[in-house]
């Protein structure tokens, strides 16, 4: 094997192991892939061949009907509009909050500090739906229905428990003398939060915004049940509308569900290289 | 508030820092995720528990009556209960199991020098970024005898078909086999992320120690992973217990008891048979379930005391 | 960059609270809130009639908001149980059993006279009738199931079941995905129809389920006897298969409901539909038909009520009736709008018309939900062979026994 061949690949490994671990990591890549195809597959469809009984992908009659009907004809444009919106909005709350909360359990000693880790963890034991109607009684004695922030709520609090974690492990592998030299510079503590450690934190923040916006984009259960005007729906609560009862239109919701999931896919490419380093929930001795 | 930070030390105590950070600054940092999950969670489970207690139901809508413990004493003496938690525990346990190992094994692949495998991995961690009710209907779709994908593919190798949507156990097994696509790349990123804070020079020690790979992973990776998967693992758990959409999205329903999990009863009690009050009980044994398994994995693999 | 991050968070926030503006009533003038479960296109036509009427009545403003079945019963407890919610519920009758017992829904005489009720057919005001009272004011009767044929590869409907195997049998080539018939076999909306045939009732008179009987029986065997004996159909046909072969020309005959009539003659399919035919042994596939209409909320405020009556006054007048009757292929309940040129010509609602004599009232009563979940898992078993149809018939009558008992709070 010429030297430049095999810095590219572990030392030791034979060429047969090499094409073995490809082989493998393309199975499951296609295992991965494969609905999703399946999905775009029937978005492509024209309507009079929804059932097929062939693994085809893209059709030979192939056209993009149901794409420009799911746009121009469905209010998918206002649901993409809402959705990135409540999103995004849950995506930055959540991360300020859980960033300083994480920042107070890698850095702080305090009395209960077990007991509030834990009760993070245990918030997410509840099944969710003996919480809707409590939570949607409270959130109408607050005003708070057919409203963005009545949504922004249940979803922060939803997405904060794991990223607290996440951020706590994170902060657990930046040095401690970090902050010391900067007291001594003269920050106080949450400037030296904010101006040293914070930066340092980069891969963790976008996973835990990635994780607080994924939350949002894909939730539908609270969403149909917070809003009302059709103006305010979500992605999810639109494309379940589409699909419910007895008239959906396949072609149409599979083409709104590519769009929909187009976004999500972005983001992960997009932060792809933080998605590696980020998710530490516990620290690596060693 | 001021209890919880009455004993308040930080780690260390450069004279410069004890100055600049006081009991209260714990709090500052605390406060405002504390208050976002108190306040959805305490007075939602506080309600829910008085519910537990009480009778709601379609008939006792507005004015239900108090009476103590009558629903968990009805919870027990009503069999299905113990057939649904063993269907739970089988359907937790396996998914939670092949998202592990399904996980680590790929994130091992992955951590290897390979060319191209940063396009592999956005790949493979799709199953994660599509939203969960798309890939459960879409499932649904593939599970069709005749027009669905893995019958046809099932076919193409020569074997049977299978009635994945008729037989309650086949659509079991077919809800099993959907959250498990849906969940490992979740543990896959875990496990690399651990995988790659590993300190190399501890394989470099091994190799010259002669260390097999098989040793290298039982006595250097598995172990050094512990703390990264341990709490992945118990939310993994917890998510998957309570994992409400695969199972009635792909069993079209709740029709059959046989493709039933707990939450999903909770969730048919509630909102199919109205009985508010006896769900709310049903979800506060679910609750007890997964606290007291969380408190003993915890205790058992010794994270907690990390924290100190 | 955090000049950026703040910027789009100020932008952000405007945004949410543009969207979230405040609906205050005035005073003197009243809002009404429906919500409600219409088709796609009847939204529309609701919101056209509304502007009309808010033209009309500058002092009574419409909110209206959409949800799908079951959204509308669960949101409409909620919000209940908070001290809000919406005026009028528009949906199927059968939410009348459920909103009754628990006390959602007043009378709607509360509101109207008996006079002002003789303008509708009785049989419609009949479906929404517990306990002696009026709950709902129908505006369509209908929603049945009926046999849609391709007039393009069936001539003539077939009346009997023989007559339909004989007629679809050439079509049947599941190998290469074309039909003689196919319908949506799992779901008990259309089992019931078999029940019928064979002269079985969900109910006695006492409200006590009566499914364990020779008419489950026979019915559960015809079922199977399908595809096993009859050698039509597919292999877990479901809705959106027999849907979608119909418009596809792959099928001969499926059978669908009133809903989905318009779209197979959009979909250019010659379509001709007729009452289901007779069953060996029995007599029509008897589906269940019923009405749809407005329910007053219990928390209607009094200064309301007046404004509740003039929208029914309105959208429930000959004309306004027969537009949403013609929209949905269900026969209007204003009998002044069943003598309009437009209902009488229009061919839908003659099919409407000519099929709802082969139906039979689908209870409204709470039970109904237990008889529901009681057929659904033992008729999934009988198709797939894991039980027979005795079996069946004993455990789905103990299944609905029990389910009962549960929504009884019992």
């Amino acid at each position: 094997m010429s030297k430049k061949l095999s810095s590219h690949f572990e030392r030791n490994d034979s060429p047969l192991k090499t094409v073995l671990i490809y082989l493998i990591l393309l199975i499951f890549v296609f295992i991965a892939i494969y609905p999703l195809l399946n999905v775009l597959s029937v978005s492509l469809r024209p309507n009079d061949s929804l059932f097929l009984t062939t693994l085809e992908i893209v059709p030979d009659n192939w056209s993009l009907e149901n794409y420009r009907k799911a746009l121009f004809e469905k209010d998918l444009l206002l649901w993409i509009r809402n959705s990135l919106l409540i999103s995004t909005l849950t995506a930055l709350t959540g991360l300020s909050l859980s960033a300083s909360a994480g920042y107070a359990f890698s850095r702080f000693r305090f009395f209960g500090k077990k007991t509030a880790m834990l009760l993070f963890l245990v918030t997410q034991m509840f099944p969710a739906p003996m919480l809707l109607l409590p939570m949607f009684i409270m959130l109408t004695k607050l005003g708070l229905i057919n409203n963005f922030f009545g949504l922004l709520i249940p979803y922060t609090a939803t997405a904060v428990p794991f990223t607290v974690w996440l951020m706590k492990g994170y902060f657990d592998t930046i040095p401690k003398s970090l902050e010391e030299s900067a007291y001594i510079d003269g920050c106080n503590s949450f400037k030296a939060f904010y101006k040293v450690i914070l930066p340092l934190a980069t891969p963790a923040l976008a996973i835990s915004a990635l994780f607080g916006f994924m939350s949002a984009w894909s939730e539908y259960i609270v969403a149909q049940i917070i809003l009302r005007k059709s103006s305010m729906l979500t992605l999810p609560v639109g494309l379940v509308q589409l699909q419910m009862d007895f008239t959906a239109e396949w072609g149409v919701y599979s083409a709104a569900a590519i769009i929909t999931t187009i976004p999500v896919v972005i983001l992960f490419v997009a932060l792809s290289k933080y998605l590696v380093g980020g998710l530490t929930l516990g620290g690596v001795k060693g | 508030m001021a209890t919880l930070v009455k004993k308040l030390k930080t780690i260390n105590k450069p004279k410069p820092e004890s100055q600049l950070v006081n009991k209260w600054t714990p709090a500052f940092y605390m406060l405002p995720a504390m208050f976002v999950m108190l306040s959805m969670v305490l007075y939602p489970f506080g309600f829910g528990v008085w519910l537990s207690f009480t009778n709601m139901s379609l008939t006792k809508f507005f004015n239900p009556d108090f009476i103590w413990f009558r629903n968990y004493l009805r919870l027990f003496q009503d069999g299905v209960i113990f057939s649904t938690f063993l269907r739970t525990i089988i359907w937790t346990f396996t998914n939670v199991f092949f998202h592990v190992t399904i996980g680590l094994f790929l994130a091992l692949l992955l951590n290897r020098k390979l060319p191209g495998k940063s396009i592999l991995r956005v790949l493979l961690i799709i199953p994660w970024a599509v939203p969960q009710y798309i890939s459960a209907l879409t499932w649904r779709s593939m599970f069709n005898y005749v027009y669905g994908a893995i019958n046809i593919a099932l076919k193409m190798v020569g074997l049977n078909p299978i009635n994945w949507l008729s037989d309650p156990t086949m659509t079991f097994i077919g809800a099993i086999l959907a959250n498990i696509w849906l969940g490992f790349p979740f543990m896959m990123m875990i496990a690399l992320g651990g995988l790659q804070s590993i300190d190399k020079s501890l394989y470099e020690a091994a190799d010259i120690d002669g260390a097999t790979s098989l040793q290298k992973l039982k006595n250097i990776t598995l172990p050094l992973l512990k703390p990264v998967m341990t709490p992945a693992i118990i939310l993994g758990t917890v998510w998957t217990f309570n994992q409400i959409n695969v199972i009635i999205l792909i069993a079209g329903g709740f029709g059959n008891e046989k493709t039933q999990i707990l939450v999903t009863e909770v969730y048919r009690l509630a909102f199919n048979f109205y009985r508010y009050g006896y769900a709310a009980a049903y979800s506060v044994v679910i609750f007890l379930m997964l606290l007291v398994f969380s408190l003993i994995y915890i205790r058992n693999t010794g994270i907690m005391k990390e924290l100190d | 960059m955090k000049k950026i991050i703040s910027l789009l968070l100020v932008l952000i926030l405007a945004f949410s609270l543009v969207a979230c503006s405040t609906d205050e009533a005035n005073d003197g003038n009243v809002e009404l809130v429906i919500w409600e479960q219409m088709p796609n296109d009847a939204d529309l036509l609701f919101d056209e009639i509304a502007e009309e009427f808010m033209a009309a009545n500058p002092n009574i403003t419409i909110s209206r908001t959409h949800y799908e079945t079951e959204q509308l019963r669960t949101n409409f407890q909620s919000a209940a149980l908070a001290g809000e919610g919406p005026d009028l519920v528009y949906g199927p009758s059968d939410n009348v059993g459920i909103f009754m017992v628990s006390e959602l829904i007043q009378p709607i005489t509360n509101v109207v006279s008996l006079d002002y009720l003789e303008q509708f057919a009785p049989n419609a005001l009949e479906d929404g009738k517990v306990d002696g009272q009026y709950w709902e004011l129908p505006d369509v009767i209908g929603n049945q199931i009926a046999m849609l044929y391709n007039k393009d590869m069936v001539a003539e409907a077939p009346k009997t079941w023989e007559e339909l195997v004989e007629v679809t049998a050439e079509f049947q080539d599941p190998a290469n995905g074309k039909y003689g018939f196919l319908y949506n076999e799992k779901e008990p909306f259309w089992f019931v129809a078999w029940f019928g045939a064979y002269g079985g009732k969900v109910f006695d008179d006492e409200r006590n389920p009566q499914l364990d009987n020779e008419a489950m029986v026979k019915a559960l065997q015809f079922t199977k006897d399908i595809r096993s004996k009859y050698n039509l159909g597919e292999f877990d046909m479901n809705y959106d298969m027999a849907d979608a072969m119909f418009k596809e020309g792959n099928a001969a005959i499926i059978l669908n409901g009133a809903w989905s009539w318009s779209s197979y003659k959009e979909a250019g399919i010659n379509v001709g539909i007729a009452p289901l035919p007779t069953v060996p042994g029995g007599s029509n596939g008897l589906p269940f038909s019923s009405t749809k209409g407005y329910m007053i909320s219990s928390f209607l405020k009094d200064e309301k009520k007046e404004a509740v009556a003039k929208f029914f006054e309105f959208f429930l007048n000959a004309e306004n009736d027969a537009k949403f009757a013609l929209l949905k292929a269900e026969a209007p309940t204003n009998l002044e709008a069943r003598e309009l040129e437009s209902i009488k010509n229009d061919e839908l609602q003659k099919a409407a018309v000519e099929t709802i004599n082969f139906t039979t009232p689908m209870p409204i009563i709470a039970e109904m939900r237990a008889i529901w979940d009681s057929i659904r898992p033992e008729l999934e078993a009988v198709i797939s062979g894991d039980t027979t149809p005795e079996a069946a018939a004993k455990a789905m009558q103990e299944r609905a026994i029990d389910g009962i008992k549960i929504i009884k709070g019992e």
